[in-house]
């Protein structure tokens, strides 16, 4: 197993390698201007020199591979770089910025694992019923509903009609975690219903293919209870695709909290990268895209090693 | 800056102008007259800028209250030097810091562009070259360590002038060490109360730049010598000081007991500031009462209007910002035949434009007045400088600002173009950069070209690449998807006069040039007003730079504008009573007139 995490890790340094690369070419090569124009542009005024002090302050003059070589050398020594726009390092501001997000982004997942596993199997114990068709037809409908819209109809609804509006000062859950449930619970939910959509439908459809299965009408026959039969041997052998989504979602996760932060006004990583996309910050935008691949990575990484623990017939070698 | 809506014109547009105030009256003050000299024939702002606004309360303000606003966007830094653009520090800096001079703003009407003074007291223009200034004894700094409540004295501004030439995002706009067309080149102390500055050169402007957001924002030397860092920390000598910072998050400032500013101000104890990027957001925390002004965009103002009875639309003065169309000056570009110039900006209902921008019918059914103006393309947002064009004084230019579809067509013909074989063009705009009803606009301008021969193609296009070929594109490029270009800014520049924004459009090196080197003409009539010094002198020379822009029709100004609008709690007093320099609402640096009858 050790080696096999060992290779893995190993191999994801190109990808990641990758990435950077591509954020670096589009920002440098492609997008006609950089942080530097922009900055000087919003303020209206022309001032060569300090552009140029600016630039060179910042390692984005000479020709383009030395620049991303100096990027990748600081990168070696655990240094991300500097936001342009605030001069504050980006481990800095992840480090600030990723309990909220890990917060919001956790919190999604395990509510949508949560709520749909249990709705998945029944909708699948009780198909073609009256709760089956509402269980399937209600995930069809969450999960095409876009994040931003639902975002911004509870936000205009919740205020219409009870009077209600999330509080505009963040608390971090260990200095007031009421007023940090009250800030974070509404964009973990519907940050976590997405995902409700995708696995209760992938749920049912493996629930339905295992239950068909000889063992568990085996199961049946030798009159073990439904719940046991159930938890015991369908779900366990369901799970092998149903975890494969539920890595798969940490990336749309991810994407999720870039829109769940900006309109909840949520201080995480997801913020600050779109900030950093709308003001050209490229080290911030090689920083967290490297960050955010890395945890995509991992996550994969965590769902192929638990195929083994979840089926033992599985071998990593 | 918070507003969402300033007249359909986005925040970032609106911030452009709020770093940005002008004053005629300030020239005044460079022949030899203290802060409390003003010329005598001086026109009132009531007689020249007729606009309309909320008129000041008769209530007396109360000491109190918590205000509530927010802001769409974090700021760089805390340090205003460090920033490398206004919006970079500007929102707690206005707060919390103080300049040598400031705008009078004025209480019940328009502002006038009158310069008072802020850390100085009085001033004195001791040759053409040398002003000596006085500072307040009264200024006193953050009462906190390390500054301890002591007095704003000269090394202090002697030592943040010397960051400002450094560092400052707007430095060339007055330190001739960044720029030879800046005039300041040093300030010096002659004792602990006073402070000379030297010029390179006479100029009209340098005390309105001083005046103006964009100038000198006075640090304590203990900060400057790095004894407490002032990018985490703030200690100036402004009315209120920043108790709570929260990155990403918002902003405390509670009021300065020992502000010099006088009047029993600031009134209000506290002013919270959370960042609230999304719209829909701002708006759901105004109806809370979370938010108690500049949160409601402006389509939606008369619907929260008549769901929220205990709110009040109020009204202030027209931004400085008129958006116009500007023209390419490259080889073979169309745009070399008056005719077709006039021609286009006749087929400009401009009336008509304003009424599909601003609604102003539907106001009106709420028994709020939005009047029209017309820039030219000076904006009516620099009260008594900008020349009305509806006005007896404008002369025979006038007539091409008029909507003449009949002599626009004689004209186009003339010039070789009519609807059968048009004009050709794009019109090339940052996408909703600049507002959210700019694709509108453009298609309103598309439909009333086509009428005189004139085809425009609409070419929305991403900011980055607009500012690099067409905002900077030194006012010569081609279209996007055509040969033949028109841009669509919208108006703004850094500017601290009228004089100042005719310098950024109608110069060659000015920033947002529209004119190239093609109008030699222009831009000695611009650069004459530098050394004009009687305010007479001044304001009539910048009606007669406006006159020749419309005779010449070198750009066109396709933005009327109205009032400025915001929906606030009524129980809040200062939006639409308080009127900061030039137009629009006042930025926070008139937050100290703010009041509340009791806490929102």
């Amino acid at each position: 197993m050790a080696k096999y995490v060992g290779q893995r890790l190993l191999l994801s340094i190109p990808t990641l390698v990758g990435l950077t690369l591509v954020v670096f070419v589009v920002l440098r090569a492609v997008v006609p201007v950089d942080a530097v124009d922009l900055k000087f542009a919003s303020a209206g005024v022309s001032d060569p020199e300090r552009a140029k002090q600016l630039r060179e302050e910042m390692g984005i003059t000479g020709p383009l591979p030395l620049q991303y070589l100096r990027w990748a050398t600081r990168l070696a020594q655990g240094d991300l770089g500097r936001s342009f726009y605030t001069s504050r390092t980006v481990v800095e501001e992840l480090q600030m910025r990723l309990p909220t997000s890990l917060e919001v982004g956790l919190g999604a997942l395990l509510i949508s694992v949560v709520v749909a596993i249990p709705v998945g199997i029944m909708s699948a114990v009780r198909q073609d019923s009256l709760i089956d068709y509402l269980a399937r037809g209600g995930a069809i409908l969450i999960y095409a509903i876009p994040g931003f819209w639902i975002a911004t109809l509870v936000l205009v609804f919740g205020s219409l009609w009870f009077n209600w509006a999330p509080p505009t000062s963040y608390k971090e859950i260990w200095q007031d975690p009421v007023a940090n449930l009250q800030q974070v619970l509404i964009p973990t939910i519907l940050l976590g219903l997405a995902p409700i959509g995708t696995l209760v439908r992938l749920v049912r459809t493996q629930v339905l293919e295992v239950i068909r299965q000889d063992y568990v009408r085996t199961a049946r026959a030798k009159g073990l209870p439904s719940r046991l039969v159930y938890t015991r041997h369908v779900l366990r052998n369901s799970l092998l695709p149903i975890v494969t989504v539920i890595g798969l979602q940490v990336p749309n996760l991810l994407a999720g909290t870039v829109i769940f932060e900006q309109v909840f006004v949520l201080p995480g990583v997801g913020r600050y990268l779109l900030e950093a996309v709308q003001r050209l910050d490229l080290f911030v935008l090689m920083g967290t895209n490297l960050f955010f691949g890395s945890l995509i990575v991992l996550s994969n990484l965590v769902v192929d090693v638990s195929y083994a623990l979840i089926d033992p017939r599985v071998r990593l070698d | 800056m918070t507003a969402y809506h300033r007249q359909g014109v986005s925040r970032r547009g609106f911030i452009r102008t709020t770093g940005v105030t002008a004053a005629g009256l300030g020239a005044a003050a460079l022949i030899g007259c203290s802060s409390s000299k003003q010329p005598a024939a001086a026109p009132s702002a009531e007689q020249r800028a007729p606009v309309a606004m909320t008129t000041a309360t008769t209530m007396e303000p109360k000491k109190g209250g918590i205000f509530k606003y927010a802001a769409t966007a974090d700021v760089e830094t805390l340090d205003r030097y460090k920033a490398s653009a206004p919006t970079g520090y500007s929102l707690p800096t206005y707060f919390t810091y103080s300049r040598l001079l400031q705008f009078e703003p004025g209480i019940g009407r328009p502002a006038s562009g009158k310069i008072a003074g802020d850390v100085a007291a009085s001033w004195e223009q001791k040759d053409p070259t040398t002003i000596v200034m006085k500072l307040n004894p009264a200024a006193k700094f953050d009462q906190r360590q390390p500054t301890n409540g002591r007095q704003v004295v000269a090394e202090d501004v002697v030592e943040s002038w010397k960051r400002y030439e450094a560092t400052a995002a707007e430095r060339t706009t007055m330190a001739n060490k960044a720029n030879k067309d800046a005039a300041v080149t040093a300030i010096t102390a002659i004792d602990k109360g006073t402070i000379q500055i030297k010029l390179a050169f006479p100029d009209a402007l340098v005390l309105s730049q001083m005046a103006g957001t964009g100038s000198v924002w006075i640090q304590p030397i203990e900060g400057i010598q790095n004894k407490i860092d002032l990018g985490q920390n703030m200690r100036g000598s402004g009315p209120f000081y920043l108790e709570k910072y929260q990155r990403a998050v918002g902003y405390t400032f509670k009021r300065n007991p020992q502000w010099h500013g006088g009047g029993g101000r600031p009134y209000l104890d506290q002013v919270d500031v959370p960042i609230i990027p999304e719209r829909a957001q701002a708006e759901t925390q105004f109806r809370a009462k979370n938010l108690h002004a500049l949160a409601v965009s402006q389509e939606n103002i008369p619907t929260f209007a008549k769901e929220l009875p205990d709110t009040k639309i109020v009204t202030s003065t027209p931004s400085s910002q008129g958006p116009l169309l500007g023209l390419s000056w490259a080889e073979g570009q169309p745009w070399q035949d008056v005719r077709v110039r006039r021609a286009m900006s006749m087929a400009m209902d401009r009336d008509s434009i304003a009424s599909v921008i601003f609604n102003p019918k539907r106001y009106q059914d709420m028994g709020v007045k939005l009047n029209t103006y017309w820039n030219n393309p000076v904006s009516a947002g620099w009260g008594q400088y900008w020349l009305d064009p509806k006005g007896k004084d404008f002369g025979p230019a006038a007539q091409y600002l008029q909507y003449n579809i009949a002599e626009a067509k004689k004209m186009m013909e003339a010039a070789g173009f009519t609807q059968a074989k048009p004009l050709t063009s794009d019109i090339v705009f940052p996408g909703v950069y600049y507002g959210r009803d700019w694709p509108t606009r453009v298609e309103v301008f598309q439909s009333m070209l086509a009428e005189v021969g004139v085809k425009a193609v609409p070419s929305s296009i991403d900011y980055t690449e607009y500012i690099a070929k067409y905002w900077r594109g030194g006012a010569k490029f081609e279209g996007k998807t055509q040969k033949n270009g028109m841009q669509f800014p919208p108006g703004g520049a850094a500017a601290s006069t009228a004089l100042e924004w005719c310098i950024s459009y109608f110069t060659a090196k000015g920033v947002s040039t529209a004119v190239a080197d093609k109008w030699p003409q222009l831009e000695e009539l611009v650069k004459k007003q530098r050394q004009v010094t009687d305010f007479e002198a001044q304001k009539n020379g910048l009606y007669e730079i406006q006159r020749f822009v419309t005779e010449n029709m070198i750009v066109i100004p396709v933005g009327p504008l109205t009032e400025s609008v915001d929906l606030v709690w009524k129980k809040l007093h200062g939006p639409g009573e308080v009127q900061g320099w030039p137009g629009g609402f006042p930025n926070a640096t008139e937050y100290h007139s703010y009041w509340m009858e009791s806490q929102i």
